[in-house]
């Protein structure tokens, strides 16, 4: 309804009162088919074997999708392909800061900087030094790092909006760093003729090789975090999300988690950088503002914190939507706004959830605590 | 000896919260900490494991000096502890909460996270395995995948209890476990605090509830205005005349 009431001063009144009412519209049968999906999803869970036969096939499914992803350049253009690269630089970017939003819980607005630094990390060191990709790869990944302490040490003891407001400066600092330190970055001008990926004197500049050097950072940063998930750090990590005085009570030394935290997301965001580059020729300040750092939550946020396939899906919809939409240019931003508001109403934990959350908010199964008895 | 408090004392700015506040606890007795609200027990607890540093005075466990050691090298020792306000990992399962617990006694890193050699995955399995035990210890053997928030509320102080557990303490203070427990999970806790002393672990307990504070504990100090004023067994501190005016105030 109020999005219609929005939409009034630039659609004229007759228009937006059909917006409206079709949104009114829209959303009951949102809540009719909601109510539809989960009766038939809990006949579902009432066939027997289901988890069985849920888990076998898990691997199966994971080589189909990856199979059609490998075969997927054949099929698109140079303007599809281009959005998947940039699709896919979103998503690595989206799965390192999950890592730090998601798992570790902390709210960190600032992710750009180190995307940045990588960025002109591996800008700066081919024009002048004549560093190849490469080299400059692990080059970009120390220097996020170092980065990422950076921000890390100081801001230790902080959480929550403190956190935030922090990081947000601290993003803001490196841009405009970044847009001032005209010997040594370029200024507004940025850097150009970056060169393109070289392996054993072959170039890699076709957007077709750089799309496989995507998805291996994809493969790469998402096996990562399914290992660290899986694992007596990764629960640390969560633990320290859920309750810092009970983790720590519990042995549970949050002043290195949170800096393990802070290095791998920073160091998969410098090395994406150092893609970024690579694929642009071209960098300047322009690529790095709030609003980026904004985009990537977002995604992480409107996925599904702490959840691979949910981000990497999250990341996927916010890149690839604004893109199919092209010729709805001025209302984008308005059903962008709308869409995330949506969001937090009817599906506050993400589009696919991690196991924890989904078992939380979604499972009827789940047996009320008056139910459970003793022991 | 496992415990020597001596002499502890703790300043927030002008406001003494504890003044020279000494007792020792032996090994494997129950140890009762009471007093009126406000009297100070948890800053006590507090600076035992860490949260804060008592401003003077010195925690002796074991033989070797604890005083002003952080949480993290607390728990290291063997000292656990549980909530007043119960603090679980909310969104995480009733075993989760328990595998944390084991973080201080296991060591696989993030090369072992990545590779999940032998030695990491074996330590996974022993993870496992002792919190499942440590599940079934506290009684609550089936709950293993539910999210320690949608426990009933007993449940989760057992919960906590079996966290705490986890840490392999050879002391474990206890802050109110009884608070809000209807009497049939008194009793209940009751046994379960007895097994725990019966398995090795001494327990230091704050409680209020007086049907648990008498009928568990070996040894009392009660606590009035940040000061011990009586110290002794159960039956002794009873009839305390000064313990009876914290509690409920001097005739006029």
């Amino acid at each position: 309804m109020w999005i219609g009431l929005l939409c009034w001063p630039f659609m004229g009144l007759h228009s937006a009162g059909i917006v409206a009412v079709g949104l009114l519209l829209l959303f009951l049968s949102f809540r009719f088919f909601d109510r539809k999906i989960g009766a038939v999803k809990n006949i579902f869970q009432k066939i027997p074997g289901r988890e069985l036969a849920g888990r076998i096939p898990r691997n199966l499914w994971l080589g189909a999708v990856l199979l059609a992803v490998m075969l997927l350049p054949l099929a698109l253009n140079k303007y599809y392909l281009d959005i998947t690269i940039t699709a896919g630089i979103y998503i690595v970017l989206a799965l390192g800061l999950n890592i730090i939003v998601g798992l570790a819980g902390l709210l960190v607005l600032g992710y750009i900087a180190f995307y940045a630094a990588g960025a002109y990390a591996y800008a700066i060191l081919s024009t002048q030094y004549h560093v190849s990709f490469f080299a400059a790869l692990p080059a970009a990944a120390v220097l996020a790092l170092l980065f990422g302490l950076a921000l890390g040490v100081p801001t230790l003891r902080l959480r929550g909006d403190y956190l935030a407001i922090v990081t947000l400066g601290f993003g803001e600092i490196a841009r405009i760093v970044l847009n001032n330190w005209d010997s040594f970055t370029g200024g507004p001008n940025g850097i150009m003729h970056i060169p393109k990926p070289l392996l054993f004197g072959l170039k890699l500049g076709s957007p077709v090789h750089l799309y496989f050097i995507v998805l291996a950072m994809i493969l790469l940063v998402s096996f990562v975090i399914d290992r660290l998930n899986n694992s007596r750090l990764g629960r640390a990590l969560v633990a320290m999300r859920e309750d810092e005085t009970a983790a720590r009570a519990c042995g549970v030394n949050t002043v290195k988690l949170k800096l393990l935290a802070f290095s791998l997301s920073a160091m998969t965001a410098g090395m994406m950088g150092v893609v970024f580059a690579a694929k642009m020729s071209f960098v300047s300040p322009e690529s790095f503002t709030f609003w980026e750092s904004i985009m990537v939550l977002c995604m992480v946020v409107l996925g599904g914190m702490a959840s691979i396939p949910g981000v990497i899906l999250g990341a996927a919809a916010l890149v690839v939507l604004p893109e199919v939409f092209r010729q709805f240019q001025n209302y984008r931003m308005l059903v962008f706004g709308a869409a995330m508001v949506a969001m937090m109403i009817f599906r506050p934990q993400g589009l696919l959830p991690s196991k924890r959350r989904r078992l939380e908010l979604e499972d009827p199964t789940l047996p009320s605590p008056d139910e459970s008895g003793e022991g | 000896m496992l415990l020597k408090a001596q002499n502890i004392t703790k300043q927030f700015g002008g406001l003494r919260a504890l003044q020279d506040v000494s007792f020792d606890i032996e090994q494997g007795q129950i140890f009762g900490l009471i007093g009126p609200n406000g009297a100070g027990k948890t800053t006590l607890f507090n600076c035992l494991t860490g949260t804060y540093r008592p401003t003077f005075g010195k925690f002796t466990f074991a033989g070797k000096d604890i005083t002003g050691l952080s949480e993290v090298k607390a728990a290291q020792r063997g000292i656990a502890r549980t909530f007043q306000n119960i603090r679980l990992f909310k969104e995480m399962t009733a075993l989760e909460n328990v595998m944390v617990g084991r973080h201080s006694r296991t060591n696989a890193g993030l090369w072992g996270a990545l590779v999940r050699d032998k030695r990491t995955s074996g330590e996974e399995r022993d993870i496992h395995l002792r919190s499942q035990q440590l599940l079934g210890f506290v009684e609550l053997k089936g709950s293993e995948d539910l999210l320690a928030k949608n426990l009933p509320y007993g449940h989760q102080r057992r919960l906590e209890i079996a966290r705490a557990l986890a840490t392999d303490p050879r002391l474990i203070c206890l802050d109110e476990p009884a608070a809000g427990m209807n009497p049939s999970e008194v009793s209940d806790l009751m046994l379960l605090i007895r097994k725990i002393r019966d398995s090795g672990v001494t327990v230091l307990l704050i409680e209020h509830h007086m049907k648990v504070v008498m009928g568990i504990c070996d040894w009392l100090a009660v606590l009035d205005g940040g000061e011990k004023i009586a110290c002794g067994p159960p039956e002794r501190i009873r009839n305390d005349p000064q313990v009876i005016a914290a509690y409920l105030g001097t005739q006029h």
